[in-house]
Protein backbone atom coordinates (compact mmCIF):
# COMPACT_ATOMS: atom_id res chain seq x y z
CA UNK A 1 0.00 0.00 0.00
CA UNK A 2 1.62 3.29 1.13
CA UNK A 3 5.07 1.60 1.87
CA UNK A 4 8.09 2.61 -0.60
CA UNK A 5 9.86 0.04 -2.26
CA UNK A 6 10.92 1.52 -5.31
CA UNK A 7 13.90 2.73 -3.50
CA UNK A 8 17.05 0.63 -4.16
CA UNK A 9 18.29 1.47 -1.30
CA UNK A 10 15.50 0.65 0.62
CA UNK A 11 15.75 -2.78 -1.38
CA UNK A 12 19.27 -3.64 -0.46
CA UNK A 13 18.65 -2.79 3.17
CA UNK A 14 15.82 -5.02 2.59
CA UNK A 15 17.21 -8.08 1.29
CA UNK A 16 20.59 -7.54 3.69
CA UNK A 17 18.20 -7.14 6.61
CA UNK A 18 16.95 -10.65 5.57
CA UNK A 19 20.22 -12.23 4.83
CA UNK A 20 20.97 -11.30 8.97
CA UNK A 21 20.63 -13.76 11.37
CA UNK A 22 17.35 -13.57 12.81
CA UNK A 23 18.64 -12.39 16.51
CA UNK A 24 20.62 -9.95 15.19
CA UNK A 25 18.35 -8.32 12.89
CA UNK A 26 15.73 -8.15 15.58
CA UNK A 27 17.98 -6.02 18.19
CA UNK A 28 18.61 -3.66 15.34
CA UNK A 29 15.27 -3.10 14.42
CA UNK A 30 14.35 -2.66 17.94
CA UNK A 31 17.72 -0.39 18.82
CA UNK A 32 16.69 1.72 16.11
CA UNK A 33 12.95 1.95 15.04
CA UNK A 34 11.64 1.40 18.33
CA UNK A 35 14.98 3.52 20.50
CA UNK A 36 15.38 0.14 23.09
CA UNK A 37 18.70 0.41 25.29
CA UNK A 38 20.68 -2.82 25.24
CA UNK A 39 19.20 -3.70 28.23
CA UNK A 40 15.36 -3.19 26.91
CA UNK A 41 16.51 -5.49 24.58
CA UNK A 42 18.18 -7.77 26.47
CA UNK A 43 14.72 -7.82 28.55
CA UNK A 44 12.58 -8.07 25.27
CA UNK A 45 14.20 -11.04 24.25
CA UNK A 46 15.15 -12.57 27.40
CA UNK A 47 18.91 -12.75 26.96
CA UNK A 48 22.25 -11.37 28.73
CA UNK A 49 23.18 -7.88 27.97
CA UNK A 50 26.83 -9.05 27.08
CA UNK A 51 24.88 -11.47 24.30
CA UNK A 52 23.16 -8.32 22.91
CA UNK A 53 26.12 -6.12 22.66
CA UNK A 54 27.42 -9.07 20.62
CA UNK A 55 24.18 -9.65 18.29
CA UNK A 56 24.42 -6.04 17.60
CA UNK A 57 28.30 -5.58 16.86
CA UNK A 58 28.54 -8.92 14.55
CA UNK A 59 24.75 -7.29 12.91
CA UNK A 60 26.25 -4.02 12.26
CA UNK A 61 29.73 -5.71 10.61
CA UNK A 62 27.40 -8.45 8.38
CA UNK A 63 25.04 -5.41 7.61
CA UNK A 64 28.12 -3.17 6.35
CA UNK A 65 29.93 -6.03 4.55
CA UNK A 66 26.41 -7.18 2.77
CA UNK A 67 25.89 -3.26 1.15
CA UNK A 68 29.08 -2.41 0.49
CA UNK B 1 35.66 0.31 22.32
CA UNK B 2 38.96 1.75 20.53
CA UNK B 3 38.30 4.69 18.44
CA UNK B 4 41.55 3.95 16.69
CA UNK B 5 40.71 0.03 15.48
CA UNK B 6 38.73 0.62 12.14
CA UNK B 7 36.49 -2.11 12.59
CA UNK B 8 35.75 -0.73 16.54
CA UNK B 9 35.03 2.59 14.92
CA UNK B 10 32.49 1.26 12.55
CA UNK B 11 30.68 -0.56 14.96
CA UNK B 12 30.88 2.52 17.45
CA UNK B 13 29.66 4.49 14.36
CA UNK B 14 26.66 2.63 14.08
CA UNK B 15 25.56 1.93 17.24
CA UNK B 16 26.12 5.62 17.81
CA UNK B 17 23.51 5.91 15.13
CA UNK B 18 21.11 2.94 16.66
CA UNK B 19 21.18 5.01 19.73
CA UNK B 20 22.75 2.10 21.86
CA UNK B 21 25.95 3.45 23.06
CA UNK B 22 26.29 4.16 26.94
CA UNK B 23 26.66 7.59 27.95
CA UNK B 24 30.61 7.15 28.75
CA UNK B 25 30.92 5.69 24.81
CA UNK B 26 28.56 8.16 22.91
CA UNK B 27 30.84 11.48 24.83
CA UNK B 28 34.15 9.83 23.91
CA UNK B 29 32.64 9.77 20.37
CA UNK B 30 31.17 12.79 20.27
CA UNK B 31 34.56 14.40 21.33
CA UNK B 32 36.22 12.64 18.66
CA UNK B 33 33.34 13.31 16.01
CA UNK B 34 34.42 17.15 16.21
CA UNK B 35 37.66 17.77 13.73
CA UNK B 36 37.47 13.82 12.42
CA UNK B 37 36.11 13.73 9.34
CA UNK B 38 36.47 10.19 8.45
CA UNK B 39 34.80 8.88 11.58
CA UNK B 40 31.78 11.79 10.71
CA UNK B 41 31.54 10.13 7.55
CA UNK B 42 31.49 6.66 9.69
CA UNK B 43 28.33 8.21 11.40
CA UNK B 44 26.72 9.41 7.86
CA UNK B 45 27.44 5.86 6.38
CA UNK B 46 25.49 4.40 8.69
CA UNK B 47 22.55 7.10 8.67
CA UNK B 48 22.23 5.96 5.28
CA UNK B 49 22.74 2.30 5.56
CA UNK B 50 20.08 2.46 8.45
CA UNK B 51 17.44 5.44 7.57
CA UNK B 52 15.36 2.90 4.81
CA UNK B 53 14.43 1.29 8.30
CA UNK B 54 12.50 3.90 9.51
CA UNK B 55 11.72 5.16 6.01
CA UNK B 56 9.94 2.36 5.09
CA UNK B 57 8.81 -0.52 7.29
CA UNK B 58 8.86 -3.22 4.25
CA UNK B 59 12.21 -3.22 3.39
CA UNK B 60 12.75 -4.07 7.24
CA UNK B 61 11.36 -6.64 7.59
CA UNK B 62 11.99 -7.92 10.58
CA UNK B 63 10.44 -11.13 10.32
CA UNK B 64 7.06 -12.56 11.65
CA UNK B 65 7.62 -13.21 15.39
CA UNK B 66 8.52 -9.88 16.11
CA UNK B 67 5.43 -8.20 14.24
CA UNK B 68 3.24 -10.62 16.09
CA UNK B 69 4.69 -10.26 18.86
CA UNK B 70 4.16 -6.16 18.29
CA UNK B 71 0.41 -7.22 17.18
CA UNK B 72 -0.19 -8.75 20.60
CA UNK B 73 0.96 -5.64 22.43
CA UNK B 74 -1.37 -3.57 20.39
CA UNK B 75 -4.27 -5.66 21.27
CA UNK B 76 -6.30 -3.93 23.84
CA UNK B 77 -7.56 -7.47 24.69
CA UNK B 78 -3.65 -8.40 25.01
CA UNK B 79 -2.92 -9.12 28.88
CA UNK B 80 0.84 -6.84 27.86
CA UNK B 81 -0.76 -4.31 26.23
CA UNK B 82 0.18 -0.97 28.00
CA UNK B 83 3.35 -2.64 28.52
CA UNK B 84 5.23 -2.78 25.11
CA UNK B 85 2.73 0.23 23.50
CA UNK B 86 3.78 2.55 25.91
CA UNK B 87 7.15 1.74 26.00
CA UNK B 88 7.23 2.90 21.99
CA UNK B 89 5.06 5.42 22.45
CA UNK B 90 7.43 6.78 25.00
CA UNK B 91 10.30 6.55 23.95
CA UNK B 92 11.17 9.22 22.36
CA UNK B 93 11.09 11.77 25.44
CA UNK B 94 11.74 9.41 28.12
CA UNK B 95 15.10 8.03 26.10
CA UNK B 96 15.60 11.73 25.07
CA UNK B 97 15.49 12.39 29.30
CA UNK B 98 17.80 9.75 29.95
CA UNK B 99 20.00 10.74 27.33
CA UNK B 100 19.97 14.26 28.70
CA UNK B 101 20.47 12.68 32.60
CA UNK B 102 23.32 10.84 31.10
CA UNK B 103 25.44 13.92 29.19
CA UNK B 104 24.78 16.13 32.51
CA UNK B 105 26.12 13.64 34.79
CA UNK B 106 29.71 12.65 34.70
CA UNK B 107 29.85 9.56 36.74
CA UNK B 108 29.12 6.77 34.15
CA UNK B 109 27.44 4.20 36.37
CA UNK B 110 25.54 6.40 38.43
CA UNK B 111 23.99 7.81 35.13
CA UNK B 112 23.51 4.86 33.68
CA UNK B 113 21.15 4.03 36.62
CA UNK B 114 19.39 7.49 36.60
CA UNK B 115 18.18 7.14 33.13
CA UNK B 116 16.94 4.02 33.95
CA UNK B 117 14.97 5.04 36.43
CA UNK B 118 14.17 8.16 34.42
CA UNK B 119 12.83 5.76 31.33
CA UNK B 120 11.01 3.90 33.40
CA UNK B 121 9.12 6.65 35.31
CA UNK B 122 8.45 8.69 32.04
CA UNK B 123 6.72 5.31 31.02
CA UNK B 124 4.73 5.02 33.71
CA UNK B 125 3.29 8.44 34.17
CA UNK B 126 1.90 8.31 30.55
CA UNK B 127 0.45 5.38 30.58
CA UNK B 128 -3.15 6.97 30.35
CA UNK B 129 -2.15 8.31 26.88
CA UNK B 130 -0.53 5.44 25.39
CA UNK B 131 -3.46 2.83 26.37
CA UNK B 132 -6.05 5.47 24.31
CA UNK B 133 -3.71 4.95 21.36
CA UNK B 134 -3.04 1.64 21.34
CA UNK B 135 -6.86 0.88 20.91
CA UNK B 136 -6.77 3.55 18.21
CA UNK B 137 -4.26 2.00 16.44
CA UNK B 138 -6.16 -1.39 17.09
CA UNK B 139 -8.88 -0.53 14.48
CA UNK B 140 -6.12 0.54 11.74
CA UNK B 141 -4.61 -1.00 8.64
CA UNK B 142 -1.43 -2.73 9.82
CA UNK B 143 0.54 -0.37 7.26
CA UNK B 144 -1.14 2.70 8.73
CA UNK B 145 0.12 1.44 12.41
CA UNK B 146 3.54 0.79 10.63
CA UNK B 147 3.66 4.53 9.63
CA UNK B 148 2.98 5.51 12.95
CA UNK B 149 6.14 4.01 14.33
CA UNK B 150 8.23 5.00 11.59
CA UNK B 151 7.39 8.44 12.60
CA UNK B 152 7.90 7.21 16.70
CA UNK B 153 11.58 6.20 15.22
CA UNK B 154 12.03 9.15 13.87
CA UNK B 155 10.96 11.70 16.13
CA UNK B 156 12.80 9.60 18.84
CA UNK B 157 15.99 10.60 17.09
CA UNK B 158 14.91 13.96 16.49
CA UNK B 159 13.72 14.29 20.07
CA UNK B 160 17.33 13.07 21.62
CA UNK B 161 18.84 15.98 19.68
CA UNK B 162 15.87 18.71 20.51
CA UNK B 163 15.97 17.80 23.82
CA UNK B 164 20.01 17.26 24.56
CA UNK B 165 20.04 20.43 23.24
CA UNK B 166 17.95 22.43 25.11
CA UNK B 167 18.34 21.16 28.46
CA UNK B 168 22.31 19.89 28.17
CA UNK B 169 24.45 22.63 26.19
CA UNK B 170 25.13 25.71 27.16
CA UNK B 171 23.44 28.55 25.05
CA UNK B 172 25.80 29.50 22.47
CA UNK B 173 27.67 32.63 23.30
CA UNK B 174 26.85 35.77 22.09
CA UNK B 175 29.46 36.59 19.23
CA UNK B 176 30.67 40.27 19.41
CA UNK B 177 29.95 42.28 16.44
CA UNK B 178 32.32 41.86 13.57
CA UNK B 179 34.02 39.17 14.33
CA UNK B 180 34.87 37.02 11.07
CA UNK B 181 35.15 33.28 10.29
CA UNK B 182 36.66 30.94 7.92
CA UNK B 183 35.85 27.39 7.11
CA UNK B 184 37.38 26.06 3.93
CA UNK B 185 35.34 22.96 3.38
CA UNK B 186 37.36 20.34 1.22
CA UNK B 187 36.35 16.17 0.72
CA UNK B 188 36.74 14.26 2.86
CA UNK B 189 38.87 11.59 1.33
CA UNK B 190 40.86 13.30 -1.35
CA UNK B 191 40.64 16.76 1.12
CA UNK B 192 40.07 18.49 -2.29
CA UNK B 193 38.82 21.71 -1.66
CA UNK B 194 35.54 22.58 -3.15
CA UNK B 195 34.03 25.83 -1.32
CA UNK B 196 34.88 28.54 1.54
CA UNK B 197 32.38 29.53 4.26
CA UNK B 198 33.03 32.96 5.09
CA UNK B 199 31.01 34.01 7.91
CA UNK B 200 30.42 37.71 10.13
CA UNK B 201 29.00 37.75 13.68
CA UNK B 202 26.06 39.92 13.06
CA UNK B 203 26.32 40.14 9.28
CA UNK B 204 25.99 37.58 6.61
CA UNK B 205 27.43 33.99 6.00
CA UNK B 206 28.69 33.18 2.45
CA UNK B 207 29.12 30.26 0.69
CA UNK B 208 31.73 30.00 -2.01
CA UNK B 209 32.32 27.10 -4.77
CA UNK B 210 36.08 27.79 -5.46
CA UNK B 211 37.31 24.52 -6.84
CA UNK B 212 36.06 21.11 -7.88
CA UNK B 213 32.22 20.87 -7.43
CA UNK B 214 31.19 17.60 -6.87
CA UNK B 215 28.80 16.13 -8.95
CA UNK B 216 25.05 16.00 -8.23
CA UNK B 217 22.95 12.83 -9.11
CA UNK B 218 20.02 13.48 -10.90
CA UNK B 219 17.10 13.19 -7.87
CA UNK B 220 19.94 14.87 -5.19
CA UNK B 221 20.87 17.98 -3.53
CA UNK B 222 23.25 19.01 -1.86
CA UNK B 223 22.20 20.37 1.40
CA UNK B 224 24.10 23.18 3.59
CA UNK B 225 24.19 22.17 7.30
CA UNK B 226 26.47 23.37 10.35
CA UNK B 227 27.39 22.58 13.93
CA UNK B 228 29.38 23.80 17.03
CA UNK B 229 31.40 22.17 18.81
CA UNK B 230 29.54 21.73 22.03
CA UNK B 231 25.88 21.46 19.30
CA UNK B 232 24.64 18.02 19.91
CA UNK B 233 23.48 17.55 15.68
CA UNK B 234 24.32 20.02 13.02
CA UNK B 235 21.89 22.39 11.77
CA UNK B 236 20.75 22.27 8.12
CA UNK B 237 21.08 25.71 6.61
CA UNK B 238 18.60 25.09 3.53
CA UNK B 239 19.50 22.98 -0.10
CA UNK B 240 22.23 25.11 -1.98
CA UNK B 241 23.03 25.21 -6.28
CA UNK B 242 26.07 23.45 -6.77
CA UNK B 243 28.96 26.05 -8.29
CA UNK B 244 26.93 29.29 -7.35
CA UNK B 245 27.56 31.60 -4.36
CA UNK B 246 25.23 31.23 -1.31
CA UNK B 247 24.43 33.83 1.08
CA UNK B 248 22.34 33.87 4.19
CA UNK B 249 22.20 36.17 7.25
CA UNK B 250 24.05 35.21 10.18
CA UNK B 251 21.53 34.50 12.12
CA UNK B 252 20.29 31.88 10.74
CA UNK B 253 23.48 30.50 12.49
CA UNK B 254 22.53 28.16 15.61
CA UNK B 255 25.77 29.91 16.89
CA UNK B 256 29.53 31.36 15.48
CA UNK B 257 32.26 30.26 16.97
CA UNK B 258 35.65 28.74 16.11
CA UNK B 259 36.12 24.96 15.01
CA UNK B 260 32.60 25.18 13.90
CA UNK B 261 32.27 22.49 11.78
CA UNK B 262 30.14 23.28 8.16
CA UNK B 263 29.79 20.55 5.37
CA UNK B 264 27.74 20.06 2.40
CA UNK B 265 25.78 16.33 1.81
CA UNK B 266 23.84 14.60 -0.69
CA UNK B 267 20.66 14.33 0.21
CA UNK B 268 17.12 13.16 -1.40
CA UNK B 269 15.43 15.82 -3.40
CA UNK B 270 13.49 18.05 -1.03
CA UNK B 271 16.21 17.58 1.10
CA UNK B 272 17.16 15.20 4.24
CA UNK B 273 13.49 14.35 5.73
CA UNK B 274 15.15 13.97 8.85
CA UNK B 275 16.45 16.70 9.73
CA UNK B 276 19.83 15.60 10.08
CA UNK B 277 22.16 15.06 7.43
CA UNK B 278 21.71 10.98 5.63
CA UNK B 279 23.52 11.50 2.51
CA UNK B 280 27.23 11.40 1.84
CA UNK B 281 29.64 13.90 3.40
CA UNK B 282 30.83 15.48 0.07
CA UNK B 283 32.83 18.47 1.65
CA UNK B 284 34.03 18.74 5.25
CA UNK B 285 35.95 21.97 7.46
CA UNK B 286 35.66 23.94 10.12
CA UNK B 287 36.14 27.82 11.11
CA UNK B 288 38.92 29.99 12.15
CA UNK B 289 38.55 33.21 13.47
CA UNK B 290 40.18 35.68 11.19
Amino acid sequence: AAIDLANTDSASLERCMERLEERRRECIVYAFVEGYTHEQIAHRLATPVGTVKSWIRRGLLALKECLS
Amino acid sequence: MNLDDPQDRSVAAGEYVLGTLDSEARAALERRLTGDAALQGEVYAWQDRLVGLIRGVAPADPGPQVWSRIEAALTPTGGSAGDIAGVRAQSAPAIAAGDAAQRGNDGGTTAHDKSASTTADGTAASGGATGTAARGAANDPLWQRLRRWQITGGLAIAAVLVLASLLVLRPPAPAEGGERYLAVLQAPDSKTTGWIVEATAGGSVRLVPVGATAEVPPGKVLQFWTKGEREAGPTSLGLIEPGQVTELPADKLPVLEPRQLFELTLEPEGGSPLGRPTGPILFVGSTVRI
